[in-house]
């Protein structure tokens, strides 16, 4: 097994993490896996990886205090202000979608007139 | 059985705002203590908890569902902070002492040889993360409470995805390197 890093060995220091992801290509993956086999330096970098991201996971989280989640939720909107808000986001979309097609016919109709002007008489204005 | 995130903001969407409590309380202990060690301000980081959520409540009754619940969460609190930023240059306080008292309190349950240990590790960690650079400790940061993926880090913080590994590899080996030193001394 390989003791010495490499330029490869490098990589893995920042590939490793994509790796962990399991983000990479599957031949990518198959060409890391078999370099990790038979290399001791990357072997020791994907331990390191996990055993930071262990230590740091198993240290306590913070909370806030109870009065802050209350204040919070009792800002959520009542449900009736919830449908409210949500007929008025559908009414919103209605309106847009309404004046869209206004706009969209009125070009339609716009350019058949002034095609059929230009077939009668050859000119696009009088 | 538990909820889905999905399960939920649909409820919430229907005119169930129990459901959004639900979330709030899913969700407090890893976006505070991101928000926390982000700014190591307990007032800021208060702060920054409640507008990001209140940002979630405005925006929850549109949310589709295209990315997971948590990414979007975390997205939006790293922009509030980008906001806060800008209108308030984040103070450097040391807030380890008020943080130590916390856990001390809320670690009483532990024997008192591991909550030490524990408490003795835990401001290592802080002094140790303090002392990176503020991408770097926001990709780390991202990482171990967002719980995302590094290509959603670089999609959040609008950063190459090499940029993000690189600041992720100096943050880890700065940390580890801190805290073997530690270790020796």
């Amino acid at each position: 097994m390989a003791n010495n890093k490499t330029d490869l060995c490098q990589q893995f220091e920042q590939t490793v993490w994509t790796y962990l992801d399991d983000d990479l290509s599957p031949p990518e993956r198959s060409d890391w896996k078999n370099h990790l086999k038979a290399c001791a330096p990357c072997q020791q970098t994907l331990s390191q990886a996990l055993t930071t991201e262990q230590t740091y996971r198993s240290l306590p989280a913070y909370s806030v205090s109870e009065s802050l989640i209350q204040t919070l939720v009792s800002q959520a909107p009542s449900p009736l202000g919830l449908r409210n808000q949500w007929s008025k986001w559908q009414k919103h979309l209605t309106v847009r979608r309404l004046g869209s097609s206004l706009v969209g016919a009125a070009l339609v109709v716009g350019g058949i007139y002034v095609f059929n002007r230009y077939r009668r008489t050859g000119k696009l204005a009088s | 059985m538990t909820p889905e995130d999905s399960e939920l903001i649909q409820q919430f969407q229907k005119g169930d705002t129990a459901a959004f409590e639900i979330l709030v309380r899913r969700y407090e202990r890893p976006l505070f203590t991101f928000l926390l060690r982000l700014t190591r301000d307990r007032h800021k980081a208060e702060d920054l908890f409640q507008d990001t959520f209140l940002r979630v409540l405005k925006a929850l009754p549109r949310y589709q569902g295209k990315s997971k619940f948590s990414n979007w969460l975390f997205r939006i609190a790293n922009s509030v902070v980008i906001d806060a930023g800008r209108k308030d240059q984040v103070r450097r306080r040391n807030f380890l002492n008020d943080e130590q008292k916390v856990y001390e309190a809320e670690s009483h349950a532990e024997p008192p040889d591991r909550a030490v240990e524990r408490s003795e590790l835990l401001h290592q960690v802080e002094e140790a993360l303090a002392s990176l650079p503020e991408k770097q400790r926001r990709v780390f940061l991202l990482r171990q409470h967002g719980d995302l993926r590094f290509k959603e880090i670089a999609e959040i913080l609008d950063e190459p995805l090499n940029t993000v590994l690189s600041q992720m590899r100096y943050a880890v080996t700065k940390l580890r390197n801190t805290l073997s030193a530690e270790k020796e001394s």
